[in-house]
């Protein structure tokens, strides 16, 4: 059984009501400042406004997809430490079909593992790490190379 | 195609556990509440058995991981169905009132949902462990016990509980592969399930006017909380809606009263995240402290009843883990009792700063000044002050492991890991100061009530 209520709201109640509101202003304040076309722009990629460097690596992973076989197993190089370690972690889940490989982990080199990997994966190199690979693709931030590795 | 084939097969989840839908303690709830429940029961089954496919070598498909959580949905909700259960009773809000908190809430999920879709709280943790963890699931068909087990995977926490990632994963196999840019938008989903179980959780002991304001302040303090986080794709959202509907379950609660909802709650948050157990413990604690101080009868009895599930899941994981040859148990940060009290101060000011939620703090300041206001009897409270009196000892307990100035780290986990006491925070103040959790006396069942002339 329904409670009608009758008159005006408590003082109690308004209030609560009235923060509801308030609160809306704190995420809406932001959108009423901006050029509306800027913010309807859909993103590239997932973090394209959280975290432009994490964007910018992802782009260039995703511009890699399609020159990496699936099973394939690759590693990823950066001259960055940090850009090497995000690119392996983010690598891990875009690529799921394949096997990526650690050139470092946490900042500690892991040549051993990299070293397993057919495809190689320079993000914003000038120089291949590898002069015998044969250059497989340019992509948006670096390249795709291809090793003779054993299987 | 590939979206709209992940967001049917997220959507299709409260199918999975459609049986608590027609539990007798959630039949006075309307439609909407009862699937939150549904999707509550839905992850924990999908959960489960996701874990047992895997260990019996069973490669998961959609029907193999549906059909366990249909049929004993199935089984439940015929037998339930046939128990009696209290009438549903509609929810008339004054006009003013509806178009009031139906703005507040229309405008937060709005906004919200414009936050995730255009990648402005989009976690990257979903681009490193998270959603990694769901697309290589759904590759392998099963939990990659192997990739878990890797050295090298060990920036993704692979001891972390399971249901998100079996969650997203049975979602990507539906559709094909991992939308990536759609995953942080389905974060709204889980705020918005929660909202028609609270308020009608809440109407238990408010008016449903009073119910209406409390949900729409609660979902628009929530949602500029999960922008401003940054927990977008991650499990905050589902963490946020399991321990907020436990806590409220827990608050309205007559003497006695079966506790299915708020065990299913604490079951499926155990499942979700290493603080979802932390919750569960103190949530269950509070609970008990509640009803030992107001006199009531087989309190250990009944706390451990509340417990048992969640305590059964994270058996579950961690006899999984022992079973596929990983490390069993979570990490911890450090000695147990290696504190460093140095940081104390740095835990304040940081912790102190990661209260604004996004709206400068008034989130939790609103609530608190109409708590103490009403000058309620805590003890009432217990099961949600518990969850925000403890989370924040916990993460100073936490913090005081770190080897380094742990400022940092606490600027971006304390605004997410905060996030369910603010929640309990609310729904505490809410029920205080709208007349269902005052001054002693006062808690009665909004039902009970007489109708006014």
């Amino acid at each position: 059984m329904s409670r009608p209520t009758s008159g005006a709201p408590p003082r109690r109640l308004r209030l609560w009501l009235i923060g509801a509101l308030v609160l809306c202003l704190f995420p809406l304040a932001p959108r009423l400042v901006r050029p509306l076309r800027e913010q309807l722009q859909l993103p590239v990629t997932p973090v394209d406004r959280t975290d432009g460097r994490r964007a910018r690596e992802w782009l260039f992973l995703d511009s890699c997809r399609p020159y990496v076989p699936p099973g394939a197993r690759f590693t990823v190089i950066a001259d960055e430490p940090h850009a090497e370690m995000s690119l392996f972690m983010m690598a891990i889940g875009l690529f799921p079909e394949s096997r990526p490989l650690p050139h470092s982990h946490f900042l500690v080199p892991a040549l051993v593992q990299a070293a397993r990997a057919k495809y190689v994966l320079e993000y914003r190199r000038s120089t291949p790490a590898d002069p015998g690979a044969r250059l497989v693709a340019r992509v948006a931030d670096g390249a795709v190379y291809e090793r003779s590795v054993p299987p | 195609m590939t979206s709209l084939r992940f967001l049917v097969a997220l959507l299709a989840v409260p199918v999975l556990g459609a049986g608590a839908a027609f539990h007798p303690s959630l039949r006075r709830y309307g439609a909407l509440a009862r699937a939150g429940a549904a999707l509550a029961l839905g992850t924990v089954a999908l959960t489960l058995t996701a874990l047992a496919l895997t260990l019996a070598g069973i490669a998961w498909t959609l029907p193999a991981l549906a059909a366990p959580p249909l049929a004993a949905s199935l089984i439940l909700g015929v037998a339930w169905s046939r128990v009696p259960a209290p009438a549903h009773r509609a929810f008339r809000p004054s006009t003013g009132v509806a178009a009031a908190a139906g703005t507040a809430t229309g405008l937060s999920l709005l906004l919200l949902a414009w936050t995730f879709l255009a990648a402005e709280a989009t976690s990257v943790d979903l681009l490193f462990f998270w959603g990694v963890k769901a697309a290589r699931f759904a590759q392998a068909r099963g939990i990659d016990t192997w990739l878990l087990g890797w050295p090298y995977f060990s920036h993704a926490v692979p001891e972390y509980p399971p249901a998100v990632p079996v969650v997203l994963a049975w979602a990507a196999l539906a559709a094909g592969r991992m939308p990536w840019r759609l995953v942080p938008v389905t974060s709204l989903l889980w705020l918005a399930a929660a909202l028609p179980l609270l308020v009608g959780l809440l109407r238990r002991r408010l008016t449903d006017d009073a119910a209406a304001a409390v949900g729409a302040f609660w979902v628009a303090a929530l949602g500029a909380s999960l922008a401003h986080s940054v927990s977008g794709g991650n499990a905050e959202a589902p963490l946020l809606f399991f321990e907020s509907v436990a806590v409220a379950a827990l608050l309205v609660e007559d003497d006695g009263e079966g506790r299915f909802l708020p065990a299913l709650m604490l079951a499926a948050a155990a499942l979700t995240k290493v603080e979802g157990s932390v919750a569960a413990l103190l949530v269950v604690a509070g609970a008990a402290a509640r009803d030992a101080l107001a006199g009531r009868r087989r309190v250990l009895v009944r706390a451990a009843a509340l417990l048992a599930p969640a305590v059964l899941a994270v058996a579950a994981w961690f006899f999984f883990q022992s079973r596929s040859g990983l490390e069993v148990g979570y990490r911890s940060h450090g000695g147990l009792l290696t504190l460093r009290t140095e940081f104390l101060p740095a835990i304040l000011v940081s912790g102190l700063s990661a209260l604004q939620a996004g709206t400068f703090g008034l989130s939790w300041a609103i609530p608190i000044v109409l708590l103490a206001a009403a000058r309620p009897a805590l003890g009432r409270l217990l099961p949600a002050l518990a969850l925000v009196l403890g989370l924040f000892a916990f993460l100073a307990f936490d913090y005081m492991h770190d080897t380094a100035d742990p400022s940092e780290r606490i600027g971006w986990t304390a605004p997410r890991v905060l996030q369910p006491a603010l929640s309990a925070c609310i729904l505490a103040a809410g029920l205080a100061s709208l007349g269902g959790a005052g001054r002693p006396g006062r808690l009665r069942d909004a039902e009970e009530r007489p109708s006014p002339p």
